[in-house]
Formats: C-alpha cells, structure tokens, sequence
C-alpha cells in the first residue's frame, strides 16, 4: 500500500521528499490543486470512498497521515 | 442551480468529481464549505463531466470548478458578474488549457497576478517616510474598510468580511500608516499569517498620499518568524508594486493566475 501511494505522490508532485516531509501541507509543499488529483488517485487505485470531512489537512500532512486514512477508509 | 444547506448534501457531488484526470481551480476546505453553508452563499451547479460550485457575495459570485477531461460546459447557465481565478503553476497544463473552455463559454480575461516569495528581507530595503505605522486598534475597522472599497475591486481583491477584518486587528494583523502630527489614516497593511507563510494580503496608500514612501514604510512591518516566508500575489500590469516587492527581496516563484468575469 505504501509503495503504491508513493508512486501516486511522486507521479503527481515530483521534487518532494514523501519519505521524511510531516507537513506537506502546513509547508506549502502540497497544494490544494495537488490535494484533488491525489485524492482522485487514491480513490481510483484503492478502491475508498472518502468525504468531504476527511479532506483537512491533517489527513495530508505526511505519507503516514495518508495511509492511515486510506486504511481508516477501507475497513 | 441549487442551493447547498449540509456537508451531506455537497458531499456526494464533490467525490463524484473525483476520477482521475479531473482538475479544479479553488478547492475549498471543509471549514471555508461549512462556513459558506452556515451564510447560506454556496450553491452548486451539476454539468455533464464536472460540478460549478457558486460563492455568493454582494453583487457578484465567486466560482469553483471540478472538470473532467470530457466535461461539457456548454450547458452552463451562470449568473452574471461572476468571477473566476485560475492559479497555475508551469505542471498545471491541463488546468491551465482550461482558461480556453472558460473564455468560449463568454468569460472575459480582467487580469493576470504573479506570486512572488520572499526568503530573507533584503538588507538595502530603506525607509523613507514621514508617516507613523503602527497596529490598528479595535474601532479602527470602518476607517479600514472605506480604504478598501475606494482603493480595491470587491470583486477581485479576496476582500475579508467584517468578521474576518474585527478577527486580523484583534490578531495584529492590521497596521495602519498615520500622518504626523494630524494622525490622519493614509494607508494599511493586511497580514495573514500561518506557522509557516507571512502573506502580503492588501496593501493601500490614499490617493493623496502617494509618492511619500509610505508603501515601503508598512511593508517595514512584514518580518519573518524562523522557518517562515513571506508570500504575495501581484497584478502584473502593477510595475510599481513589483519593483516595491522586489527591492524588498521578494522574487517571482512559479505561481501566476488569471482572473475571469462573466458579465
């Protein structure tokens, strides 16, 4: 699931350092126009659902904030 | 076009949007669609391939959109005076392709913005000013306000709401420049600030006042916390305000926008 949502971030933002960035967001490193295509990836690639509730910053804060969203989402 | 009164009621059009290939102008938060909602401003607009969503405002509306690569907006019916901006940086071609699609829908270029970033103030910047600056104080807002409509296109500037204007004085965020000794208001600064940005929101000097360095004196009071940068956006056509910024030690980054009307 990681490497699968690395390949989204780095496909869609290349230049930014996933591994160890904690506030992507916060930062000014993701953009909200970035937010959308991830989020229409993430939807795509692991088959969730999310909510306008779920699209804050915090959820897109790290990789790690991702992951645990896209799995708070699939259970 | 329909309003929207709940989170529930927007929520299923925007995740509709969601496919990949789709792009978007101005997504909103969560917190800025709640607050819309609260107002009773935002409204929605369902096309074939993509979702309008409308900001109301006073006599004017502010548009989003989600477009998907075969969206079809030529079953469009906006309201007139409605604005569009459409920030893009150099990666953002295919949003950026879209200002065609806007412009055959019968959108009007007004103008196009540069954002310019600032690292570390430069060292030559100096001062030249007999004006004071100081922070606006509580009661000082309608002073503010009339500088901003006589000076600023309500349309176009991303002007705060008299909520938003109380909340940036109570917070620092407001400095005005005050002639000596009359202690007449001859401009303002409007801060934003997060952790992590300083943003150069509105800056104003009254026509009568200009060409005293004022401008320069309440920029002066941009400083940036440790790990912070200062951000901008800037008409293009507004040579001095670019030369302003630019021997403040602010650059250009790789932001530009167009802004639309639909009249």
């Amino acid at each position: 699931m990681r490497e699968k949502l690395m390949e989204i971030l780095t496909e869609t933002c290349p230049g930014v350092d996933f591994e160890t960035e904690t506030a992507l967001i916060d930062d000014g490193l993701l953009e909200s126009l970035d937010i959308v295509t991830i989020v229409a990836e993430i939807m795509d690639a692991f088959e969730v659902e999310l909510n306008v509730e779920d699209l804050v910053p915090e959820n897109f804060n790290s990789v790690d904030a991702m992951l645990e969203l896209i799995q708070s989402l699939a259970e | 076009m329909e309003q929207i009164k709940t989170l529930e009621q927007l929520s299923p059009l925007i995740l509709a949007q969601f496919k990949r290939g789709v792009i978007a102008n101005a997504p909103l938060s969560p917190a800025s669609f709640q607050r819309e909602i609260q107002r009773g401003t935002l409204f929605a607009q369902r096309m074939d391939g993509g979702l309008i969503l409308l900001r109301r405002r006073d006599g004017f509306w502010r548009m989003s959109f989600y477009l998907q690569p075969d969206g079809d907006v030529t079953s469009l019916e906006l309201p007139k005076q409605t604005v569009l901006e459409i920030p893009t940086r150099p990666r953002d071609q295919a949003l950026k392709r879209s200002e065609t699609l806007w412009e055959e829908t019968g959108f009007r270029l007004l103008f196009s913005r540069q954002r310019m970033e600032l690292a570390r103030r430069s060292d030559e910047f100096a001062v030249r000013s007999d004006c004071c600056v100081r922070p606006a104080i509580c009661g000082e807002e309608p002073k503010i306000l009339r500088l901003m409509e006589e000076n600023y296109d309500r349309r176009t500037a991303c002007l705060p709401t008299d909520d938003e204007l109380s909340e940036d004085v109570a917070a620092g965020h407001i400095f005005l420049a005050v002639t000596c000794p009359e202690g007449q208001v001859a401009g303002f600064l409007r801060l934003l600030r997060t952790k992590r940005i300083a943003e150069v929101r509105q800056i104003v000097v009254s026509e009568p006042f200009r060409g005293r360095g004022i401008a320069g004196a309440l920029l002066n009071q941009l400083t940036l916390a440790e790990g912070q940068k200062g951000h901008v956006w800037v008409a293009q056509n507004n040579v001095a305000a670019l030369r302003l910024y630019e021997s403040f030690g602010f650059a250009k980054d790789e932001w530009t926008s167009t802004v639309w009307i639909y009249q």
